[in-house]
């Protein structure tokens, strides 16, 4: 397992991106949050990150715009995104997928899962 | 005519012979055959010429007292000078009064008389023979005077004769006969043409009377009838001699609505069999209204005209002119106005929108106000309600008991429910068998019972009283249908317009639903960031704690208690959502745990508890589950309706095989509520049928459950055992308090297994 892994949450909810921190830090990550999808595009752009979390909903720019940037700036990075609708039918998954989001996580979601796919992401991000 | 004349013959001869004139005549009368009572003039004249005056002459002469009627003589010779003069002529000069003491004097009382010229006339040979009639006025005798000439041989005048015959009675009895005669050739003519003008005079009024179209009667003074026409014995129905000889009291009587009038004074004069001329009636009674009555008791109004034949034992004419049908077209127009009024008023209500009750309440009134229907001021108007039972809307002067009595009233009772489930009128002149309805201190009466109908179905009832005995009026009735018609469509029109802000509230409710729903989507949306942390925060916290923590039991509630509302959003997102889900393969039981859950809180707060049974290991079924999840929250909120105080909701899941072989999966949901009235099982599936208040149900729910069961080509059944609602009104709690536990409602899903059942 590696250490020491960067992960960036970018969501417009403080709540959320408290929580990572509070969640992922004490386990040895580096949890960087950026409040809006441009801002996490600029930080994109700047350093690199093993793992990012991105939320659908956002002010100024939407969460698959943001994904489709990001994949093209940095096309190796695993980005996870959440969603806070139910998706009964995976619709909005494959399409994530088809963007190159890494998998589709729902919120409101349980800590263990998200611990789960930090792991599965770092293990095989591909 | 005979004896007339013979009567005066007779008494002229009597004044000759009284003893003998009588015999004289019946025996010339007896010659010929003939009798006083018949004889003729000419056959009188015979008789006085050949029978009366030769006795009369013998008879004189025999007795010798009057000389003159025997003939005198005067012989002249050539010269006129008198040669011989005998008794006779002697008398008849004498007649004259003069002195006939010497010839000369003779001679002068000859040419006095006329007799002279007449003897000159034969004499100077004028005239071979001349008469002449002398009448002597001194004397009032009457001479028949005959002058003839004497000659010889050589036809040469020796001298004249001069014969004298007294006239005088002849000539009066001639005359007598011939006055006698004249007279009763007149008096016949007169009585001939008087017989003529008679039998003309009676044919002529007999042939107007009987030809007159009115009625005339003839009555005498006791009120006795004595002459009708014919127009009379068709009106009336009598034969000639069924009504001759009876009191007129069998053609009219007088009603005290004439008081103090001639008429009345007259008319009961008459029947009082009175005499009229003590009642001193000489003018005309002119067109008095009153009542005729034909034989077999009809009533037929008449225009009555009076007078009395002056002169005629003061018999009275009353000459009625039948005003049936001019009363019956007044009658006519009066009721089509009446009727009018009273369809006018009730259109006019209902454009100024007023409420049916009181549009009911106004139709009654117009109803009881019209005098003609001679109803009982006293009626109630019903509605039908739940489907065949009566409802009391509107009444006048009916009364507490029968408003208690007859507030609701089930179809098929008493008179009122006969009409409406006959769908015709129900009259009756009394409280037969069919008056079901018994109250206390009822006074005997009769009703018009009058369906309001539109389109074959029965809308209300119009309740009307009438007096006990009162004759069933074919007016009455039509007058009642027409209000009733009209009634109806204003009664359906109302319906609709009901019906209509009905639809607009539930479209309201409706789209407000989707207004919710569409909100809930976006606030579950949003709810489901803070949940996220709460969530995320308490099971990151919790990893740091042991479980003898403190903490540990707060923060593992905390995530409890937040899981459950993750799940509870899930569901209510799902169901929010319905465009976007589709027919996909689930497990049953899945989409009805996941329905459950969102009325789960309902549930709770209504006191019922929610019973889930499941068959475990169902096929997979192709259904549109956010659809049947749709289904199963109607059927789940219609429950808790049912039971306002509590109660238990079951629902099962289960498979069953029917006669084809074909698999269903069954869902059952009951509730322990009061169940459905028999009468509106049938109507629950329709659209817009609700039993809820007003605002609180669409009518939509299980209309909408049916056409989604339908279309996944299900079948949806309700199960409700059967009670008379009459006997327990819904609108009454009470009735669910006191008892234990309703029989309740089951619905039945029918579901079929098998892959696209479902009709896109």
């Amino acid at each position: 397992m590696k250490t020491k892994a960067k992960i960036l949450v970018i969501d417009d909810e403080q709540g959320i991106r408290d929580l990572f921190k509070f969640l992922l830090e004490p386990l040895g990550y580096q949890v960087f949050a950026a409040c809006d999808g441009l801002e996490g595009i600029e930080m994109v752009k700047k350093s690199e990150f093993d793992i990012i979390f991105l939320d659908v909903h956002m002010p100024k720019m939407q969460g698959p715009e943001v994904l489709k940037i990001i994949k093209e700036m940095k096309p190796t990075h695993v980005v996870i995104i959440f969603s806070s609708s139910s998706d009964p039918n995976h619709l909005f998954e494959s399409k994530a997928k088809e963007l190159g989001a890494y998998t589709c996580i729902y919120k409101p979601m349980d800590v263990n899962e998200i611990l789960d796919i930090i792991n599965k992401a770092l293990e095989n991000p591909h | 005519m005979g004896k007339d004349l013979y009567d005066s013959v007779v008494s002229k001869i009597a004044l000759i012979t009284p003893m003998f004139a009588k015999a004289i005549v019946d025996m010339g009368l007896e010659k010929l055959g003939a009798n006083p009572y018949e004889v003729t003039p000419s056959q009188m004249r015979i008789i006085i010429n050949e029978e009366v005056l030769p006795k009369l002459k013998k008879f004189i002469r025999n007795d010798e007292t009057l000389e003159t009627i025997g003939g005198g003589k005067i012989s002249f010779d050539s010269n006129g000078k008198i040669i011989s003069l005998n008794t006779s002529a002697k008398k008849f000069l004498l007649l004259k009064g003069k002195d006939l003491s010497d010839d000369n004097k003779i001679y002068q009382v000859l040419d006095e008389m006329g007799l002279k010229e007449i003897v000159d006339s034969v004499l100077n040979q004028e005239q071979e023979v001349t008469v002449k009639e002398v009448e002597l006025e001194e004397s009032k005798v009457r001479l028949n005077v005959i002058a003839g000439s004497l000659k010889d041989n050589q036809n040469k005048i020796l001298g004249a004769t001069l014969f004298i015959q007294d006239i005088t009675l002849k000539s009066a009895i001639e005359l007598e006969v011939d006055q006698v005669y004249k007279r009763i050739e007149s008096q016949n003519k007169e009585l001939l043409i008087a017989k003529n003008q008679i039998t003309v005079a009676k044919e002529f009024s007999d042939n107007i009377i009987n030809s007159m179209i009115d009625s005339l009667i003839i009555v005498n003074p006791e009120g006795i009838i004595e002459k009708v026409n014919k127009a009379t014995l068709n009106l009336l129905g009598y034969r000639e001699d069924e009504i001759i000889g009876k009191h007129i009291e069998i053609v009219f009587r007088v009603t005290q609505k004439e008081e103090k009038s001639d008429f009345l004074l007259f008319a009961s004069s008459l029947l009082g069999k009175e005499k009229i001329k003590e009642l001193n009636i000489n003018r005309f009674i002119n067109n008095f209204e009153i009542n005729y009555f034909s034989k077999i008791g009809d009533i037929i109004p008449m225009m009555l005209s009076i007078s009395v034949i002056k002169g005629n034992n003061g018999n009275i004419v009353l000459m009625a002119k039948d005003m049936s049908e001019i009363k019956h077209a007044e009658q006519e127009i009066q009721q089509n106005y009446d009727i009018q009024y009273v369809l006018n008023t009730l259109l006019k209500l209902q454009v100024e929108n007023v409420s049916l009750n009181k549009i009911l309440e106004k139709t009654l009134d117009s109803i009881l106000d019209i005098p003609w229907l001679s109803f009982e001021s006293k009626g109630a108007i019903f509605i039908t309600e739940e489907p065949s039972i009566l409802v009391m809307k509107a009444q006048k002067n009916v009364g507490e008991p029968i408003c208690l009595a007859c507030s609701k009233i089930n179809f098929g009772k008493c008179l009122c429910g006969l009409a409406a489930l006959k769908k015709e009128i129900q009259f009756t002149d009394c409280l037969d068998e069919r008056h079901t309805t018994r109250y206390e201190n009822m006074v005997k009466h009769g009703h018009y019972c009058v369906p309001i109908t539109f389109m074959d179905k029965v809308l209300g009832v119009i309740n009307i009283y009438i007096k006990a005995g009162s004759s069933r009026n074919v007016e009455a009735e039509r007058f009642l249908n027409s209000i009733a018609n009209v009634l109806a469509s204003i009664i359906n029109r109302k319906y609709m317009e009901q019906e209509k802000e009905k639809l607009q509230a539930q479209f309201l409710q409706i789209e407000k639903m989707a207004a919710v729903g569409q909100l809930a989507g976006g606030v579950a949306h949003e709810i489901n960031n803070p949940m996220g942390v709460i969530l995320g925060f308490a099971q990151s916290v919790v990893k740091n704690i042991k479980e003898g923590d403190l903490l540990y039991m707060p923060l593992k509630s905390i995530e409890r208690e937040a899981v459950r509302c993750k799940n509870l959003i899930n569901d209510l997102l799902v169901f929010s959502r319905k465009e976007k889900s589709k027919v996909e393969l689930v497990n049953i039981n899945i989409v009805i745990d996941g329905t459950i859950s969102l009325i789960e809180a309902q549930a709770k707060l209504k006191k019922v508890e929610i019973i889930k049974k499941y068959s475990e290991g169902l096929p997979m079924i192709m259904v549109n589950s956010n659809q049947i999840q749709q289904v199963i929250v109607n059927l789940c909120n219609n429950a808790m309706d049912a039971m306002p105080k509590g109660g238990e909701i079951k629902i099962s899941s289960n498979i069953e095989i029917d006669n084809r072989y074909i698999n269903y999966i069954i869902i059952r949901i009951s509730d322990t509520g009061e169940g459905i009235p028999n009468e509106i099982k049938s109507k629950i599936f329709e659209p817009y049928f609700t039993t809820k208040e007003v605002g609180k149900g669409t009518g939509l729910g299980l209309s909408l459950s049916y056409e989604i069961i339908q279309k996944h080509n299900g079948t949806i059944e309700v199960e409700s055992p059967a009670f008379a609602s009459a006997t327990t009104p819904l609108a009454d709690n009470k009735a669910t308090e006191g008892k234990e536990i309703g029989k309740g409602t089951t619905f039945i899903i029918k579901l079929p297994v098998g892959v696209d059942n479902y009709e896109n």
